[in-house]
Parts: C-alpha cells; structure tokens; sequence
C-alpha cells in the first residue's frame, strides 16, 4: 500500500483596498487560477475603508500555524507585517505594482508570477525596528534640519544644510519610495543584522523639467539611535513606514521579537 | 582625497559626510570614510579614508589610513598611513608603512613599529 504524504497548509490571502478598482479584475483572476493550481487557494479577505489590516491580522487564528499574504502594496504589507510581531505565523506577500521595494528586497516577482514563491514557502526569520513603543518594518523619515542624533550612546551626530533623515531596518538605502531597474546596484539594509542603517542627505526634487537627483551623505550603524530636537518645544514629526506621524524625541532601536516572512530565492536579503 | 584613493574606496561602509558633524567616541569594525567634521575619536578595526573635506580634531586609530585631510591629533594605524598631497597632519603618526606625498604637511614625530612574525596568541 503506497502513502502519500499531503501537508495542507491554511492560507489567509488579505487583498488590498486599492485592488476593487475594475482594472486589477484580469490581474486577480490570474492570480486565483494560479493559486488554486497550486493547491494552495484558501479564504480570501478583501479590505476596504472600515476594513483595517492591523486588526483583521491579530484576528485571525493562529491554530495549524496558517499563513498570511497580502496581495497589493508594499504599505499594506508593512501594517501587515507589524502586527504578526511575536507569532509564529508567517506572512507573505504578492505584489501587484512593479515598483515594489518589498518585493526586490524579498525576491518576489508580481502579480501571478509571486504565486509559486508563496506556495515554496521558503521562509527567512527577520527583525523589526522599534520607535518609542512601536514597531516598524521599514524606514523612518525626519527633516535633518534641527535634530541632534545620539548613536549607541556614544557619539553625537549634527547635520548641516542637508534635509532628510531615514533611519532604516529593511530597505534601500535611498529616499524614494520605488524601486527602479536602473538603480539595481544600490545598497540595502538588511534586517538580519543588528545594525540599523542611518542615511542622511537630499532626496530628489523636481522643478519643471528639471530634476534635481537625490544626494546621499553620510551612512552610519547603529543599535540605538535617539533623537532629539535642537529646540525646545519645536514639534517634528517622523514619518514611520511611509505613513504614520509621531513627534520627538524619540528611542529607536531592534525589536527583541521577530517575524517570519516568505521569501522568493533571488532575495536580496 | 585623491582619485587614486576614491577607486580604493569601493568597499566603504559608514560614510561621515560632509554634511555633518560627529561628536564623541565613534568605533566601527569596517571601512569608514571621513568627509565632513569629527570630534573626539575615532577608531576602526578596518580601513580609515580621510578626505580633502575632511576635519578631525581626535585621536585616530585604524588598520590603514589613508589621509588626504586635515588631522588635528594622533593617528595611529595598524599597518600602513598614507599621506597625499592635501593632508595636513598635528599629531603623532605611529605605523608600520608611512608614505608621504609631495605637498603633505606633518607636524608631528612618527613612529615605526616593527611587523610582529610569529606571534602566538
């Protein structure tokens, strides 16, 4: 009598608000045929305006060890990514943009294509970075301009006539948000080492035609970074991940938990 | 820095531009690269790349250093110091390998230390 050992794995696939536009109708049916080809189709959950990431991922139960993948951008999978800190479950990621950093970073290729890497399930455990209380997956953006960054309680770091901050956990290390192919020799931040990567310099800008490239520099390691303001009760914000605002000053540093994420063989991580 | 240096430099990882200044004990295991102010001191366990931008009023030390700016203190380097043609060092210079270029200014006593061959841990 032959056996046949069958594993099923239980997959959430969480699609993102911007994919009910009628445009991504091809795309998303091809990713469900090839989903379901693989034998790894499972219950999908489509996010909207009153439908927050954050709070369907803590719901969802973590028995048999199930895995979560986001199908849509790399914000969403950010938010996604931060409240798994501290579970086993493992997340993984399609996207549905070209320009995906995320997916560069991870070696996952898009749309349909992402489908086999989820279904190999190849998974790399990561860090997440921490600010004050809460955590981050990729980046924090500060205005340069009257800060004092503190490293490893060691050195004082002052900048001058330079207007962006990014301190990174994953990422590339530059301050747009895409990735694009001419750019393909860029550094990166890894986020299995215990170094967060500090990039001080001038983003890109544009005026009329004429585009202004991005300067970086300076780079700086560190565990911990705090950061203050040279003025007293002058509020700057910090950006987390693209998104969300906080004031100074602030404690950063390495979560102590970690994340379990699928990653495709050509990562860059 | 010379251009000669900056090829060398590929493998460069923290980057003290010349945008800012750093204040206090900075220590690093790779390469580092000076370009802007440092204050204090500084130390690494790989290779040191000072640039014509550069001013350092601290005490340096390196596996090699390779100097094209201005050094307000001590170096002392592992292996080998390099001085090109726009270095300007006030301080003790302690190597194995010194080398000067036409133009450089060192006002300071060197010293030579000898390779140790054989040494046992």
């Amino acid at each position: 009598m032959r056996f046949r050992l069958i594993i099923n794995f239980m997959f959430f696939y969480i699609y993102d608000s911007f994919l009910a536009d009628k445009k991504y109708e091809k795309i998303l049916g091809k990713i469900e045929i090839r989903l379901t080809n693989l034998g790894i189709a499972g219950r999908n959950i489509r996010l909207s305006i009153l439908k927050n990431v954050e709070e369907i991922v803590k719901d969802l139960p973590e028995k048999d060890s199930p895995t979560i993948v986001i199908i849509g951008e790399d914000k969403t999978f950010f938010k996604a990514a931060k409240a798994l800190v501290g579970k086993r479950t493992p997340i993984g990621f399609i996207p549905i943009r070209g320009n995906s950093i995320v997916a560069k970073l991870l070696g996952l290729p898009i749309n349909e294509f992402a489908c086999d890497v989820v279904s190999a399930r190849l998974i790399e455990t990561i860090n997440l970075g921490k600010v004050n209380k809460e955590t981050f997956f990729s980046f924090l953006e500060i205005p340069a301009k009257d800060v004092i960054i503190t490293c490893d309680h060691q050195y004082l770091i002052r900048t001058n006539k330079l207007k962006k901050v990014r301190i990174f956990n994953l990422g590339l290390l530059q301050f747009g948000d895409s990735f694009r192919e001419t750019e393909e020799k860029k550094m990166i931040a890894n986020p299995k080492d215990k170094y967060l990567e500090i990039l001080i310099g001038n983003p890109s800008e544009r005026f009329l035609f004429w585009r202004k490239k991005e300067k970086l520099d300076s780079l700086f390691f560190a565990e911990k970074i705090d950061i203050i303001s040279k003025k007293r009760n002058k509020k700057i914000p910090i950006i987390v991940d693209g998104e969300k605002i906080i004031e100074l000053p602030v404690s950063i540093g390495l979560s102590r938990e970690l994340i379990r994420v699928v990653v495709g063989r050509n990562r860059l991580i | 820095m010379s251009k000669k240096n900056e090829e060398v430099n590929s493998e460069a990882e923290t980057i003290i531009g010349a945008g800012v200044e750093v204040e206090g004990t900075f220590v690093s295991s790779g390469n580092v690269t000076v370009k802007g102010r440092v204050l204090g001191s500084l130390e690494t366990k790989n290779d040191l790349y000072v640039a014509e931008t550069a001013s350092i009023e601290a005490e340096v030390k390196a596996k090699n250093a390779f100097i094209g700016g201005e050094v307000k203190g001590d170096v002392v380097a592992e292996e080998k110091v390099k001085l090109s043609n726009s270095a300007k060092v006030f301080g003790d210079i302690t190597c194995q390998t010194l080398s000067i270029e036409e133009g450089a200014i060192l006002n300071g006593k060197c010293q030579m230390s000898k390779r140790e061959e054989g040494k046992e841990e």
